[in-house]
């Protein structure tokens, strides 16, 4: 467990009483050494992306972090917002992770969902009645995610 | 794991047989290294260090920065062959994404003041001397109808979600590339296509976008150029140039 952390990350509770976060090590075979526990290769692939009965966004600072209470198998993701930059001779470094977004659809008809993201310049905000194929920006300067490909969230509809 | 490491590679051969091997520099630069610079023809120079790179006069009338140069360290560096501001040659630059991420949205490009990603303010030119990108990502009116002084183009989605690559042919770049190019929000090229009219690089206001969400966990290349403009109106400083970046959302 991190008790303070520098970048936001995901950490779920499954019905079978495990916990999982992305800073686990796995092995992977093909790569051939080990890597953190992928969203998409491992939980859905192992089916655990059913079990989740509580999803967790930690962030930075000490000891922080929210949740979500998962009632319906299917419905959590998780996805984070990479920059990666070009230095134009400004000398400005960049390659990070400018937020992480947890969520959960709560209205599978009409496609909504709610959650929270952690945002690197506004901090932790929350969300509601998002349509999940049109994720909107949370902040002026970064581009919304737009459609989002449910299969590798692992989202069911 | 989940996400790419990327590249930036430049063409040092030429449109009909592009040369990439050995060009690849890293995103983000520091000290000199892993630098894209812009010049008038005739004025870089291969082992020119960063703090020596030779300054830019702003021209008369609208037009485009000549050459195009990228420096793997500070003195080390090479003229992207194939770059000349217009919209001739195809092959020119490219993201090199290897297979260890999962995007969960199509790719996006756009240029920035500075890293901290801030909005744009289209048409507002900063004051004498400027130290950030924010003349040439807010354009100006006269000159750019405020659209941004850095223009681009995205060749479909460089990967599709079926795992195909798409790479351009030699030739044009779709049909228009005007000072006043640029549209609100994302610009999306179809699938392996070039965008016809080239997009305006103005933070999250007129940005590009891939034409779709590539297939995870699979190396691919990403082909885009980029037009840099100079005008009467461009605010003077000691370094203007704007942070380019792409972003995108992954697991």
């Amino acid at each position: 467990m991190h008790l303070f952390t520098t970048e936001p990350y995901w950490r779920i509770h499954l019905i079978t009483g495990k916990t999982l976060t992305k800073h686990q090590a796995v092995w992977d075979q093909m790569l051939g050494h080990k890597r953190e526990l992928d969203w998409t290769l491992d939980l859905i692939s192992t089916g655990d992306i059913l079990k989740i009965k509580r999803l967790e966004l930690v962030y930075p600072g000490f000891h922080r972090s929210v949740a979500l209470r998962i009632d319906e198998p299917g419905t959590a993701f998780q996805f984070c917002r990479q920059v990666k930059g070009m230095d134009m001779s400004t000398g400005q470094v960049m390659d990070s992770v400018e937020a992480q977004i947890i969520g959960r659809v709560y209205d599978k008809f009409n496609r909504l969902c709610q959650g929270y993201v952690w945002d690197r310049v506004k901090g932790l905000l929350q969300y509601d009645e998002v349509e999940i194929d049109e994720f909107p920006s949370w902040r002026e300067g970064l581009m919304p995610p737009g459609q989002l490909n449910l299969d590798v969230l692992g989202v069911r509809l | 794991m989940a996400d790419y490491t990327a590249t930036i590679e430049y063409n040092k051969g030429n449109d009909t047989t592009p040369d990439w091997t050995g060009t690849a520099i890293a995103t983000g630069g520091v000290s000199g290294a892993n630098e894209l610079r812009w010049t008038k023809a005739g004025d870089g120079g291969a082992s020119t260090a960063s703090a020596s790179w030779p300054k830019f006069r702003r021209l008369a009338s609208v037009g485009a920065v000549d050459e195009l140069w990228a420096f793997s360290a500070d003195t080390t560096g090479l003229k992207v062959a194939t770059y000349d501001g217009s919209r001739t040659f195809a092959r020119v630059l490219r993201f090199s994404f290897k297979n260890a991420g999962t995007a969960v949205s199509a790719m996006k490009l756009s240029s920035y003041a500075t890293s901290s990603l801030g909005a744009a303010t289209p048409g507002t030119q900063p004051s004498d001397p400027s130290t950030d990108g924010s003349g040439i990502v807010n354009g100006h009116a006269t000159d750019t109808s405020s659209t941004a002084y850095l223009k681009g183009n995205i060749y479909g989605s460089g990967l599709t979600a079926g795992g195909t690559q798409e790479t351009p042919s030699a030739g044009n770049v779709g049909t228009t590339l005007a000072a006043t190019s640029g549209t609100a929000g994302a610009a999306t090229p179809s699938a392996g296509a070039w965008l016809a009219t080239w997009q305006s690089l103005q933070a999250d206001t007129q940005y590009l976008q891939g034409s779709a969400i590539p297939q995870a966990v699979t190396a691919f290349l990403l082909y885009f150029t980029l037009a840099l403009l100079s005008g009467p109106n461009l605010c003077l400083g000691s370094n203007i140039a704007p942070v380019a970046a792409v972003q995108y959302d992954r697991t």
